[in-house]
């Protein structure tokens, strides 16, 4: 919140000095050198400069601190995290792109029914073909909200493209081997979930809740308006995918897993903690199902609660919502979604299970 | 000047990614099959930072001094920075100078990690070999769940990691296994007895005899190994399994 709300004060502010400079445009160019270098956010450069000499003086400082075997495994951790998910996002980021670029918005919407439970039915199906995990469905559904796609719809994309893909949907299948319904559970949860929570939101939520950042495509040719978006979202989404990483990284380090088989037999709390741990360790929704097969002392529910709970909502897609969507969304959009989904996964399961 | 930045900023990302690439260091991060992903979303992030390079400097360059600041925010306005996304420079620094090693014996025993049951319930017949060489993840599975194979009377050689414990007789040869990321490795370990621990992350290759785990203090069980002998092994490219 504090981050972005500086970003755009240090953008306004920045503008101001630009008022009185027009009287002092005939000056030499020299001059109005200087004075465009300071108009523009010296902290930026600066910033830059120091911590980039910092770091250079004392890399061996850094290798020992890294050396500190506690420090390394949270940084092996947190750089994984990262490195995994910038391939997915910059797909998302690229496709969000070219969405806003060149698909005309008329398109999208008349593809929409006009009923509303039908068009967030049809979206949160639509999840089913992007075959990547959360970080690649939050810059798409912030694509499809600027093309004025509903924000109903664009909310049950946003939540079931990470489980319903058959990338997931596979990992799935080896994950539980000779335990088809697991696979079928975690569909029907997750898509149910997601339109449940989309049509909760569109129904009761206060409109403007949600917001898309300040984003102008600019002027010039698509495929630089292109850039420019791309380049925007990039920067926007990855800032936020660290600062995620960062808390997942230290849940990882700092949690024993281990100990929480100790509440495996008590079935409403077993649900409860993996649903809870599913939200802390962030995990990739192509690998959780890897994560929720280890939990075997617990019951298949409370497995399921952990492969929809996940996708969902983990402490990653909090950040990363809170930075598209703006922090007065995320406060209330991720409370709401982990209680449906834990709900919706209790009664498949109760069902399926 | 903000437009370079966040050229500058994208360059930075998307060569840290490249250099992952190259230099084979992703596979301290992620599986093997990340590679080309890796590689082509560096190669996108270092476009777009290309192309921005090129035009902060030639639109910079034809336009009157004072046009930006003629339109109130200029045309720099498309290309603002937000401040979070100083934030990738810790990772991507992290890349550049010290890359952090790949999980060894902290994250094993940090317990940050854990054992999955079997992939399947079919195993094939043991191979041949003596000693039979056989990875952690395989001396855990044929232990725990097929141990009518003759696991128990074969001499084995495991492969992997030291981890030493403190205050307990023996210590663990494990290798971590990844289901994407680093973050979702769960570590297979057997208990061996019998020879000095080697030093931490130490790759190292066990031989003995296995044995089932004994009482269980927490957890899950653990396979023993009662060893004769322990030599170097070369530190494998993927430490994975």
């Amino acid at each position: 919140m504090s981050s972005t709300s500086e970003a755009s004060t240090a953008v306004s502010s920045g503008d101001q000095p630009a008022l009185p400079t027009p009287p002092a445009l005939p000056t030499p160019p020299a001059r109005s050198l200087l004075a465009r270098t300071l108009r523009d956010p010296l902290v930026g450069p600066a910033v830059l400069a120091v911590v980039l000499l910092s770091v250079l003086l004392g890399r061996g400082w850094l290798a020992d601190r890294f050396g500190a075997p506690g420090l390394a495994t949270w940084s092996t951790v947190f750089v994984a995290i990262v490195v995994q998910a910038l391939p997915f996002l910059v797909l998302g980021v690229l496709l969000s792109a070219v969405l806003t670029v060149y698909v005309p918005s008329r398109w999208i919407t008349n593809a929409l029914p006009r009923n509303r439970f039908a068009a967030v039915g049809v979206a949160g199906l639509s999840g089913a073909v992007l075959p990547g995990c959360e970080c690649a469905s939050v810059p798409l559904a912030g694509g499809f909200l600027r093309q004025g796609v509903p924000q109903a719809a664009a909310l049950a994309f946003l939540l079931s493209a990470p489980a319903i893909n058959p990338v997931v949907l596979i990992a799935t299948a080896v994950a539980f081997p000779g335990r088809p319904e697991m696979v079928l559970g975690r569909f029907v949860a997750s898509l149910a979930v997601a339109c449940t929570v989309a049509l909760l939101w569109s129904r009761f939520a206060p409109p403007g809740l949600l917001r898309l950042p300040e984003w102008h495509p600019g002027e010039g040719s698509r495929a630089e308006r292109l850039r420019t978006t791309a380049e925007h979202d990039l920067l926007h989404a990855g800032g936020f995918l660290v600062v995620g990483a960062a808390i997942a990284a230290t849940v990882n380090v700092a949690v024993p897993v281990g100990i929480i088989d100790a509440v495996a037999s008590q079935p409403v709390l077993a649900v409860l903690v993996l649903a809870l741990l599913a939200v802390v360790i962030a995990i990739c929704s192509e690998a959780d199902a890897f994560v929720a097969a280890s939990f075997s002392a617990f019951s298949p529910t409370a497995q399921l609660a952990f492969m929809v709970v996940g996708p969902m909502v983990d402490v990653k897609l909090i950040s990363m919502q809170a930075g598209w969507f703006g922090p007065r969304f995320a406060a209330r959009f991720a409370p709401l979604t982990f209680v449906v989904a834990v709900g919706g996964a209790v009664a498949i399961g109760t069902v399926l299970l | 000047m903000r437009r370079a930045l966040a050229a500058t900023l994208l360059l930075l990302v998307g060569g840290a990614l490249i250099r992952l690439f190259v230099s084979g260091e992703y596979l301290r991060y992620t599986k093997d099959t990340m590679a080309l992903p890796i590689l082509l979303a560096g190669a996108a992030i270092c476009v777009l930072g290309f192309a921005g390079w090129w035009l902060a400097t030639s639109s910079s360059t034809p336009r009157p001094a004072g046009s930006a600041a003629a339109v109130p925010g200029g045309h720099d306005h498309g290309a603002h920075l937000p401040a979070v996304a100083w934030l990738l420079l810790l990772p991507v620094l992290a890349v550049y100078l010290a890359p952090p090693p790949a999980l060894g014996a902290d994250a094993v025993l940090r317990e940050s990690t854990r054992a999955v049951g079997p992939a399947s319930e079919l195993f094939e017949p043991l191979p041949a070999g003596d000693p039979l060489i056989l990875a952690p993840r395989d001396a855990v599975e044929r232990v725990l769940y097929d141990p009518q194979s003759g696991i128990l009377d074969r001499e084995v050689r495991v492969d992997g990691f030291a981890v030493p414990l403190e205050g307990e007789d023996g210590w663990y040869v494990a290798r971590i296994s990844l289901a994407c990321c680093a973050a979702d490795g769960v570590a297979y370990r057997v208990l061996v007895s019998g020879v000095p621990a080697p030093g931490a992350d130490e790759w190292i290759s066990v031989t003995g005899r296995l044995s089932p785990p004994g009482e269980t203090t927490e957890g899950l069980p653990i396979p023993r190994l009662a060893a004769t002998s322990v030599a170097p092994y070369t530190v494998p490219e993927n430490p994975y399994d």
